[in-house]
């Protein structure tokens, strides 16, 4: 029940963050060039996983309890947003060299310099490309 | 008179049960602990990155950390209330018609309305849209447990106001709580996470 239970928020959630960056604009995190894609990725994935969870077995029997639900929904989450982080760096690699370079003063912080690299590439212009200038 | 009423109005609802076969399965679909609670939690979760601009968004992670805390600390509140308070399922003295298994905790306050309604204020105050169908999914969840046996209507107005005072609660502890909130959401945003 509990790995039933993370599996489905996990592919639930990962669809659902696809939407809301696509929507965001948050390039460097999305799946696909095309916010249309993120929103189709969205539905297939909640509704996939939801008819896999509600099939698969009998869900109205004495299952989680509340409180149990609520740990593994955040961890579920959690993981998404790591899947996400790593398959949108892998995903798009090539993202930073494709774009024009952006000057330091331009780049808004957290999610929006995500709008023009992956995570990984911020990361290491942020803490590795400092380290070399110091 | 308020338990009569309750009972009257249990009865009548939960009546529709086995009346309908589309009806039934709607209830049995919706009835239970997992659909409705994760598609709102779901919905919930596109706050932390809605928002086209830097504000926008901050304000929606705001709602989302509020929101998130309200569901832990609603959870709390009625394990608290259950340990002092106990009132025996519908079943229990009623014949009730049961679309679901028969759960043998307190009736009230509604653990799941506590903790939706919770989420459900907690996004409303700050964006009527998207706190409008999260209510609407409440009702819904609501009126199933009703019809499926499972709670008294009292039940699910008990787990609203336990639901909005923890909001209220929340709310005073976020602003008490500052600089932490806005610290968090920094601390996210400098690994790109926020």
């Amino acid at each position: 029940m509990t790995g039933d239970y993370v599996l489905y928020n996990l592919i639930a959630c990962l669809g659902i963050i696809q939407a809301g960056v696509s929507y965001a604009g948050i390039r460097g995190l999305c799946f696909f060039k095309r916010p249309i894609f993120g929103y189709l990725f969205a539905l297939v994935a909640v509704s996939v996983s939801s008819a896999w969870f509600f099939t698969v077995k009998d869900r109205n029997i004495k299952g989680l309890e509340g409180s149990e639900q609520f740990t593994f929904v955040i961890t579920a989450a959690g993981l998404a947003l790591a899947a996400t982080v790593l398959l949108s760096s892998l995903i798009n690699w090539r993202m930073k060299s494709k774009n024009p370079p952006v000057s330091e003063d331009s780049l808004g912080p957290g999610f929006e310099t995500l709008r023009y690299m992956t995570f990984f590439q911020a990361i290491k212009r942020r803490f590795f490309n400092k380290r070399k200038q110091a | 008179m308020i338990a009569r009423a309750d009972t009257q109005l249990f009865e009548w609802i939960n009546s529709l049960a086995g009346q309908n076969w589309l009806l039934d399965k709607f209830v049995m679909w919706t009835v239970n602990d997992y659909f409705i609670p994760i598609l709102m939690t779901l919905l919930m979760v596109t706050l932390w990155f809605s928002g086209r601009t830097l504000a926008q968004r901050e304000r929606s992670q705001r709602v989302f950390m509020i929101a998130l805390t309200c569901m832990g600390i609603a959870n709390g509140f009625v394990k608290i209330s259950n340990n002092v308070f106990f009132r025996p399922r519908p079943y229990v003295g009623h014949e009730a018609h049961m679309l679901f298994y028969p759960p043998t905790d307190s009736s009230f306050p509604s653990n799941g309305a506590a903790v939706t309604f919770a989420l459900a204020t907690a996004v409303f105050i700050s964006n009527r849209k998207l706190g409008g169908v999260l209510y609407f999914f409440c009702l819904v969840w609501a009126f199933a447990r009703v019809t499926a046996g499972v709670q008294y209507p009292v039940d699910i107005i008990g787990g609203w106001l336990f639901g909005v005072a923890t909001y209220i609660f929340t709310y005073f502890v976020f602003i008490y709580a500052e600089p932490w909130p806005t610290f968090v959401i920094r601390a996210f945003r400098k690994v790109y996470l926020a």
